[in-house]
């Protein structure tokens, strides 16, 4: 039986061992910020100008520099991970962006228990963006070791 | 360098399956810091006190060293559309990794829109620098947009 714990967040329902359907987090908001793409380029080693540029990304086609995909999921990941209480090891991950997101806008985070498993849990992630979804899919995450 | 980005993709198509040859790239101090604040992720350490890097650090092994494949894509109509990541241990913080990559599919398809796209399909598989244990396998699939809208 898994002894992961979900932290309490509005209208989560704790539990001592996580059922199908039971909260991490509820549309927590965080903000992708000129700032944190910086960071994320600097650290990720991506300085594509779609990410940095405004000029460069309209010329692409897009109204203005979008945030490095990789760093919404990260940002997105992190958070979720973060929300399950005690020590978790993330094992895989499986994520969509199905759509780009705007440097400067916020996204609020959901995430729900998919399945306990013997040694961890998978949990459905998604996060909205101002024009949608822009993280749809899932991460397993075991017990710390 | 094939011009349009249809050209691009029928290049793609030719280098599917097409192992690179071995990347070597050290799982930095400094950089795992900084990846660790960019994106909000704690301090770990592991059972023996080593200290781990943010899992998904992964993909600065494949963005500091681009696969020869890479540009063949132009980066100006390249958005990133999905990711798989499977960890078969921690990003231990001063090992090698060493990873290899390869396009494993194109498939030419529309968006929403009726813009013409390709979906490019990408595998990249990471071991232990010094034991050869594997480490995490990820798959990247992106869309390389036409030019014309």
């Amino acid at each position: 039986m898994s002894t992961l714990k979900v932290r309490h967040r509005i209208i989560a329902v704790v539990s001592e061992a996580p059922k199908p359907g039971d909260l991490v987090c509820w549309r927590d908001p965080l903000t992708i910020d000129s700032e944190r793409v910086s960071r994320f380029a600097a650290a990720s080693g991506d300085f594509n100008p779609l990410h940095l540029d405004d000029a460069f990304a309209r010329r692409a086609g897009q109204p203005a520099a979008i945030a490095h995909g990789m760093c919404t999921l990260s940002v997105t990941v992190e958070h979720v991970l973060g929300a399950l209480a005690g020590p978790v090891e993330l094992r895989e991950l499986a994520l969509r962006m199905p759509r780009p997101m705007p440097v400067g806008a916020a996204i609020e985070i959901e995430a729900a228990i998919a399945e306990a498993l013997a040694d961890g849990v998978l949990v459905e992630v998604r996060a909205d963006g101002p024009g949608g979804r822009v993280i749809d899919g899932w991460i397993r995450a075991e017990h710390g070791r | 360098m094939p011009s349009t980005v249809a050209e691009r993709a029928a290049r793609l198509r030719e280098l599917v399956d097409v192992r690179s040859g071995d990347h070597v790239m050290p799982i930095d101090a400094a950089i795992a810091a900084g990846f660790a604040s960019a994106v909000g992720a704690p301090r770990r350490v592991t059972a023996e006190g080593e200290v781990v890097a943010p899992p998904t650090l992964i993909t600065r092994m494949v963005s500091a060293d681009r696969p020869e494949w890479y540009a063949t894509m132009g980066r100006e109509h390249l958005l990133h559309i999905a990711e798989r990541q499977r960890f078969h241990r921690p990003l231990v913080v001063g090992r090698d990794l060493v990873w290899q990559s390869a396009i494993t599919g194109v498939r030419e398809t529309r968006g929403s829109d009726g813009r013409r796209l390709w979906i490019v399909a990408s595998g990249y598989w990471f071991r232990d620098g010094a034991t050869g244990e594997p480490v995490a396998e990820v798959t990247r699939t992106r869309a390389v947009l036409d030019e014309a809208a």
